[in-house]
C-alpha cells in the first residue's frame, strides 16, 4: 500500500512534452504568419502620399484689358516653382460666385505657351520641360469673349506636371487658386 | 468501507499524450481563426482601390471641388486632381429628405466623370433649405470596377439655399 501510495504522487520523468524552444518557434511562426495576413489584407488602408503642388506655387493676374469681343489677360508666376499650365473660368452673371465659362479654347494668341488649352499637352517625358511656365516669367493670352456678354470674374486655376512612380501626371493646385473680379 | 478490504489505485490511465493536446489545441485555434477571418472579410467586404492599391475610402480625403447655388442653378468645379465619377445630392428639408446621382439625373453630367478642373452647371430645383454635395468615386476591386460613396459626414460639401 504504501509503494502503491509512492507511486502515485512520483512525477513520472519518462513521459516528455513539447519542448520549451519548440513552443517559442511555434509562437513566433504563428506571430510572423497571422502578421503577414493582416497586413496583405489591411494595406490598402496604408496612408500614402497625396496628389498635391508645392506649397510654393502661386501665379496672379498681372494685368487686364477689355476690348469689346476680347479679354486681354496678362499672369506671372510670382512663385518658386515652374507651372504647366492653367484652367481658367469666367462668368457673365454678378451673382454667380463659382466661374463655369471656360475660356481656355478661346485662346487665340497663337504665340501662347500653352496652344489654345492653356495647359501645355503632354508630349514629353520629362516633366520638368512640361512645366514651361517658370519662376517670374510672364504670359498674355488674349481670349475672345464674343457672346459671352459681360465678364464679371475670372478663376484661375494653376496646374503642374509631376512625375509620381515614373509616371507623368496632371496635379491641379487647388491652394494657388485664384479669383479676380474684372470690370469687361 | 470495511476493515481490512484493499482500496485498488489505477496507475495507468490511458488519455492522450501531451504531443497530441497540444497539435490538437493548435489546429482547433487555427481553424477558429480562420473562421472568424472569413466572417469579418464578408462583413467588410471587397477593398476598393484606386491610384495604386490606395484604398478608395482615402482617396475621398484628397478629392477638392467647389460648388454653388446661385439663380436655381448649381455649380461644381473640381479643383482638385481626384477624377470625381459622381456626385449624390442630398436634399435636406425639416423632417425628410431626399437623395438623388447626378449620373442618372442630370443630363449634362459628363459619363466619364468631372475630371480635373471641369465645371459641371444645371438648373435644379430643390424643396429643402440645404443640400449636400458627396462624391462618387470609382475604384478598382478584385470582382472588377466599382463605385464607392463618400462618407457624407467627412466629405459631404453642404450648400445653404
Amino acid at each position: 500500500m504504501i509503494k502503491e501510495e509512492k507511486d502515485m504522487y512520483t512525477p513520472v520523468k519518462s513521459k516528455k512534452a513539447v519542448s520549451v524552444i519548440i513552443g517559442y518557434v511555434l509562437l513566433v511562426s504563428f506571430g510572423i504568419v497571422i502578421g503577414v495576413i493582416v497586413y496583405q489584407w489591411m494595406k490598402t488602408y496604408v496612408p500614402q502620399d497625396d496628389l498635391n503642388c508645392p506649397d510654393g506655387v502661386s501665379m496672379f493676374i498681372e494685368s487686364y484689358d477689355c476690348s469689346p469681343n476680347s479679354l486681354n489677360i496678362t499672369f506671372k508666376n510670382n512663385g518658386k516653382f515652374d507651372i504647366g499650365g492653367y484652367f481658367i473660368y469666367a462668368t457673365n452673371s454678378s451673382e454667380q460666385t463659382l466661374a463655369t465659362i471656360d475660356l481656355s479654347a478661346r485662346n487665340t494668341n497663337t504665340g501662347s505657351r500653352f496652344g489654345n488649352t492653356s495647359v501645355i499637352l503632354i508630349g514629353m517625358i520629362d516633366s520638368a520641360t512640361l512645366n514651361d511656365f517658370g519662376a517670374n516669367k510672364e504670359e498674355t493670352d488674349k481670349y475672345n469673349t464674343t457672346g459671352l456678354g459681360t465678364i464679371y470674374s475670372v478663376e484661375v486655376l494653376p496646374i503642374r506636371w509631376q512625375t509620381e512612380k515614373n509616371r507623368v501626371i496632371l496635379v491641379s493646385c487647388k491652394d494657388a487658386k485664384i479669383k479676380e473680379t474684372i470690370e469687361c | 468501507m470495511k476493515k481490512g478490504m484493499k482500496v485498488k489505485v489505477k496507475n495507468k490511465v490511458n488519455g492522450l499524450s501531451p504531443v497530441i493536446a497540444t497539435v490538437l489545441l493548435i489546429v482547433i485555434v487555427i481553424v477558429i481563426a480562420l473562421i472568424v477571418f472569413i466572417w469579418i472579410r464578408g462583413m467588410v467586404g471587397d477593398a476598393i482601390t484606386k491610384f495604386d492599391n490606395k484604398n478608395v475610402q482615402l482617396v475621398c480625403g484628397d478629392v477638392a471641388f467647389d460648388a454653388s447655388y446661385t439663380g436655381g442653378t448649381l455649380y461644381i468645379m473640381n479643383s482638385g486632381s481626384i477624377p470625381i465619377f459622381g456626385m449624390n445630392v442630398k436634399d435636406i428639408e425639416i423632417g425628410r429628405h431626399s437623395t438623388f446621382d447626378l449620373r442618372n439625373d442630370s443630363d449634362t453630367w459628363p459619363k466619364t466623370g468631372l475630371n480635373q478642373g471641369d465645371v459641371f452647371s444645371e438648373e435644379f430645383s430643390f424643396e429643402g433649405s440645404e443640400i449636400v454635395l458627396i462624391p462618387v468615386l470609382l475604384g478598382e476591386s478584385k470582382k472588377g470596377r466599382k463605385t464607392h460613396v463618400c462618407d457624407e459626414k467627412q466629405y459631404g460639401y453642404k450648400i445653404i439655399i
